[in-house]
């Protein structure tokens, strides 16, 4: 959190008395909420007046706005402005806090029962009225359904039913407890609530068109790959929102984010990982640069399924034949430090110590042990500038311990099939790969694709381990932190011991932001757009 | 380009006397054997390159010119300039060689559509005129994509974009000799076919084809640099141009001079075969010149 | 004549007919699909099983290809993989772009090309003639990529004179944003202009009523602009139609360097995620354009020339 200002005029809600950001944001935000909550105030005068456009980068064009079906990191980032989030995290906190949002309150009676109530007068676009607990019932249970076949039925894995008590009153009820409810699920789209009747006529499930929105920002236009226009909603009163339009560019190269950025044509950016240094060093003239741990987990992973990499001893050469410190820095440019494990500092579950180091005599002694020379393995990775530096530290530092290493570049629609059995062969001829995942901020979202389930779709190292599998599906019902630390760092040190990865980073993450705007950031490097405030 | 060579060859051309000092008095001509001098000088010397060009040294990343390095270093702190020269290897090897396996397919294709029966001569032409039609990036893309990115994955798109028209030119020729008074002789005394190709048809071609293929080395260079550009050439760490311009391109706001580095070899090469080429088409064809 | 006419379009046809076929074949011998692309990680098999059956992927090759030309004939293209956009939206959503940059480049290309192809028409042989030559074949030479890398490091990066990235919005904006871009890519085609533009003036100069204007002592200069050029410039033209089609290759370069949303950059992404919706749609487009204007220009000079009209009834 470099350079994060002390800045005021969040919202108008409270006077200043010299909070820091942090404390100041989140007393305001909780205010305002009660405020409307209590009174039922109309919309605060001054956001209007603020107006303006706040110009900022997609990672890629939308491609799905439904919360059952969604399926990019830019989905996400446009519903959170769309939709009135059931909950939603903080923003400019040093760790995560979900705070109500829709909900006006979230009381847990017991570990399996959760009752909630909604904010009243929550208005939906069109004739839709007014966001009702049916509503909740509804939007948790369609994606709960297996029959819906949701991708994100995981989120309501335990979800028994929900009981709605009144209009604006229910219960939600679980099978066991289920800790990631309020780390990933309700903060999440997961916990977006819509009207069924908007659902039925849009044919059970829409794409990029909502049939209804509820949240600080409705579409205006989109031109598909160009641009995104959102406009204020005028009845949303949830929390006062600043800028009246917001103009998303789709933009998947971070490189070229930035010089739209330097060229004046966005407000707002995330940038690569190679140009965090730099922009830390010296910002563009008037711009914010700030910097965040992401979720993100980096690994090199081994497929112990193919003939060459059989062997753990060969495995674990490897493991020792990298120097995790010198593939960041050469891929990061400085900017990331190595990791020890998939699950980042400030989760719970994350991992400090690696167990296997750079040691190529340890790794050249496994290897005469395993009687193997000369070795040959090819390393797939995906076109981008930083695989691209990686993956030749890693040929040279393999090289060294006698290992030849062949670099397989793929486009993402190869790169992402090749370890996936259902798609073809190509899973039996994959070693090595570089792995990147995005995650959502509960530990559970990293271990999920190592179990032995997975072998074969995501768990391309082809691990499978009985105590890996158990502990992962303890872990979710395990309510207990502590407890939940342990387990979830056991799990990180037998996915090492596999010999089936080499931990490289968590992927930081560096934003710009324009003069005169206060970035809305959640602790990873998220940014919630609809929170964005003129200084 | 390719109209200008369609006209029919003059039949039994006498090479001209001292035809490297005619090349070299034309100024054209002279400036490209100086490009092309230099493009080969750096792949031949490759070897005496001042430093190993894969070799990685991240701490000494993004260094301008100097003594040391003389175009300054990479993103992995490699020595531009050796990459540079080792590039030149990989350039003039790509681009000769699948020039003169373009022209070796499309001469047979040309020869087989120009003599063989019609509905294999259609045929043929359908499919060049679809090879044509089709983008080269798109073909190229496509291609990759199937075959993976490889060194001769580059020589097959080259010769899938380049091999059409050779064959065409070759047919033109073909069509127009076949029924050329001298050929009619020959096969009136009872020559075999393969005498009349090799003997007959091969010499009148030959030379006007060698003359595009030369000015064509320019396109053939861009496509390597372009796909290596694009993640589509050559495998990382072998030096290439293109990879050396597509890293400058990533890491623009680091350092400028990768880009400078991996772009005017590519400028010099380019011209220099395009120079020499205009150069033999002057002295040697001058029918061709005339258009 | 009319058979001519016939024969050409059937052709014509046959090509359109046969590029799509083979961009089928390749792309399902192409590993990878859009369905991962389109339902993200957390989709279950059975899910991503039933998305291939709906995108018609599960069916053999020629099957594919003849629904897909039954679609088209029926005016649908089909919907893009991982939105569900209809693809004919999607690619003119694109198309504008790129079209303001191939016009773009034309601009560049058309006055410089012109004047260079009649100076070296008129000094044929001379030193404006060389020099325009060697101009000509210089900038045809260096790839379109390597311009638009050193314009955008120069006048971009350096020197800040123009936006680097984007399309831009209004008039003025679009215009300031077109610059680089535009010369990029019509650098080439000044070389082209003008060499195609000289041979077919010398032609033209060498018909009688162009010596016959000369004796009549009107001056070169009005004999050269409108008259010879006036002549000369139709099969240049029709040269820059069919150059249209290959200038998406250059597209595709321009608009990555400069981050130009269009049709280029479209399709390369869609090859890159196996979107074959998209990628049989604007291959189609480009190819069915190249093909009609190749068909055009050859029935236009066959109509003008007598020369190549006798050729024809072989």
């Amino acid at each position: 959190m470099t350079k994060r200002p002390t800045t005021t005029g969040t919202s108008g809600t409270s006077p200043t008395h010299g909070f820091t950001r942090r404390g100041f944001l989140g007393a305001g935000l909780t205010a305002g909420a009660m405020g409307l909550s209590l009174g039922g105030r109309p919309v605060l005068a001054q956001a209007s007046a603020a107006g303006g456009t706040l110009r900022a980068r997609l990672y890629a064009d939308i491609s799905n706005l439904d919360p059952a079906y969604w399926t990019s990191a830019s989905d996400a980032l446009v519903m959170e402005a769309l939709y009135a989030f059931s909950m939603q995290f903080e923003t400019g906190t040093g760790a995560f806090e979900a705070k109500p949002l829709a909900l006006k309150s979230v009381t847990v009676r017991d570990d399996t029962h959760i009752d909630f109530e909604l904010n009243p007068g929550i208005r939906y676009s069109g004739d839709y009225g007014e966001m009702t607990a049916e509503d909740a019932r509804f939007s948790w249970e369609r994606i709960a359904d297996p029959a819906n076949d949701s991708p994100y039925a995981a989120d309501w894995a335990q979800l028994d039913h929900v009981d709605v008590t009144g209009s604006h009153t229910g219960t939600i009820v679980l099978k066991q407890p289920f800790a990631p409810l309020f780390t990933s699920t309700l903060p999440a789209t997961s916990g977006i609530i819509l009207p069924r009747a908007a659902i039925e006529a849009a044919g059970g499930r829409f794409t990029t068109t909502p049939p209804v929105t509820s949240g600080p920002y409705r579409i205006r236009d989109w031109q598909p790959r160009t641009r995104l226009v959102l406009e204020r909603n005028p009845d949303f009163t949830l929390f006062d929102v600043d800028f009246e339009i917001i103009e998303l560019l789709p933009i998947e190269d971070p490189k070229t984010a930035e010089l739209g950025f330097e060229a004046g044509d966005l407000d707002h950016a995330q940038i690569s990982i190679s140009s965090i240094p730099r922009y830390a060093a010296t910002p563009p003239r008037g711009a914010t640069f700030d910097e965040f741990t992401a979720l993100n987990y980096y690994w090199m992973g081994m497929n112990e399924a193919n003939e060459s990499l059989a062997d753990q001893r060969v495995r674990r050469a490897i493991q020792h034949g990298i120097s995790r410190e010198a593939v960041v820095e050469a891929a990061y440019l400085g900017a990331a430090q190595p990791a020890a494990g998939i699950i980042a500092p400030g989760l719970v579950g994350n991992r400090t110590e690696n167990s296997f180091n750079y040691d190529p005599e340890a790794a050249r002694a496994l290897l005469a042990e395993a009687g193997v020379t000369g070795l040959q393995v090819s390393l797939a990775i995906q076109q981008t500038a930083e695989d691209l530096a990686a993956a030749q530290i890693i040929q040279a530092m393999l090289a060294d311990i006698d290992i030849t290493v062949r670099i397989d570049q793929h486009e993402s629609g190869s790169f992402w099939s090749l370890g996936i059995e259902a798609d073809g062969d190509s899973w039996k001829d994959l070693q090595l790969f570089l792995f990147s995942f995005a995650m959502q901020p509960d530990p559970s979202w990293a271990t999920m694709w190592f179990t032995t389930d997975q072998v074969g779709v995501w768990n391309w190292q082809r691990f499978s381990n009985a105590e890996f599998d158990r502990l992962n599906a303890d872990a979710v019902v395990e309510m207990d932190p502590a407890k939940r630390q342990d387990m979830y760092v056991r799990m990180q040190e037998l996915l090492e011991d596999s010999g089936d990865v080499v931990y490289l980073t968590y992927e930081p993450v560096g934003t710009l932001t324009g003069a005169g705007i206060s970035a809305a950031m959640r602790p990873d490097g998220w940014p919630i757009l609809s929170r964005f405030k003129r200084v | 380009m390719s109209s200008a060579a369609e006209s029919v060859p003059p039949s039994r051309r006498k090479r001209p006397q001292g035809a490297l000092s005619r090349l070299v008095s034309d100024p054209l001509g002279l400036a490209g054997l100086i490009l092309i001098v230099l493009t080969v000088g750096a792949a031949l010397l490759a070897d005496f390159a001042p430093f190993d060009p894969t070799k990685l040294n991240p701490m000494d990343r993004f260094m301008a010119p100097s003594a040391l390095h003389w175009l300054g270093t990479d993103n992995l702190g490699r020595d531009l300039f050796s990459r540079v020269l080792h590039g030149a290897r990989i350039a003039l090897a790509i681009s000769i060689g699948a020039t003169i396996l373009s022209l070796a397919i499309g001469l047979v294709l040309g020869i087989v559509a120009g003599f063989g029966p019609r509905w294999l001569d259609s045929l043929l032409l359908l499919v060049m005129d679809t090879m044509n039609s089709i983008p080269t990036v798109m073909l190229a893309l496509l291609l990759i994509t199937y075959t993976g990115p490889s060194l001769w994955a580059v020589v097959l798109v080259v010769v899938l974009v380049n091999g059409p028209g050779y064959a065409r030119i070759a047919r033109t020729h073909v069509l127009a000799l076949r029924s050329a008074e001298f050929i009619e002789a020959e096969r009136a005394l009872g020559a075999t076919f393969p005498r009349i190709v090799l003997f007959h048809i091969l010499p009148n071609i030959l030379g006007p084809l060698l003359i595009l293929a030369a000015m064509d080395i320019p396109i053939v260079v861009g496509i390597e640099a372009g796909l290596s550009f694009l993640g589509m050439g050559v495998r990382p760490p072998t030096p290439s141009w293109g990879t050396i311009l597509f890293d400058g391109f990533s890491y623009i706001r680091d350092s400028i001079w990768m880009v400078v580095a991996g772009g005017l070899p590519i400028v010099i090469t380019a011209l220099g075969f395009t120079f020499l080429g205009e150069a033999l088409r002057d002295t040697f064809d001058p029918k061709l010149a005339k258009r | 004549m009319f058979g001519y006419i016939v024969r050409r379009a059937t052709l014509a046809i046959v090509v359109i007919l046969t590029v799509i076929a083979a961009m089928f074949v390749m792309m399902h011998a192409v590993p990878g699909d859009p369905v991962r692309a389109a339902l993200g990680p957390r989709a279950s098999e059975a899910m991503v099983e039933a998305y291939r059956v709906n995108l018609g992927l599960d069916q053999p090759v020629w099957v594919q290809i003849l629904r897909y030309f039954g679609a088209v004939l029926r005016g649908d293209l089909g919907q893009d993989a991982i939105s569900g956009t209809p693809v004919l939206r999607v690619i003119l959503s694109q198309l504008p772009d790129t079209l303001y940059l191939i016009a773009g480049a034309m601009l560049v290309a058309v006055v410089p090309g012109i004047h260079l192809g009649v100076v070296s028409a008129t000094h044929r042989g001379g030193l404006f003639d060389r020099i325009g030559s060697v101009l000509s074949v210089s900038v045809m030479a260096v790839p379109s990529f390597v311009i638009a890398i050193y314009l955008l490091l120069i006048f971009s990066i350096r020197l800040g004179w123009f936006p680097a990235i984007g399309a831009g919005e209004g008039l003025v904006d679009k215009l300031h944003r077109l610059v680089l871009p535009s010369i990029a890519l019509g650098l080439a085609w000044i070389g082209y202009l003008a060499r195609i533009l000289r041979a077919s003036m010398l032609e033209v100069m060498a018909e009688n009523h162009v010596r016959t204007a000369r004796a009549f002592g009107i001056s070169q200069r009005r004999i050269m602009y409108d008259y010879v050029l006036r002549i000369a410039i139709l099969p240049t033209i029709t040269v820059l139609g069919m150059g249209i089609g290959q200038m998406i290759s250059g597209a595709v370069f321009a608009e990555i360097v400069f981050g130009r949303p269009g049709v280029g950059k479209l399709v390369y992404d869609a090859i890159a995620n196996r979107n074959y919706p998209i990628v049989t749609g604007t291959v189609l487009l480009t190819t069915g354009f190249f093909v009609l204007v190749s068909l055009a220009a050859d029935l236009l000079i066959a109509f003008l020339d007598p020369r190549v009209r006798n050729v024809i009834s072989r």
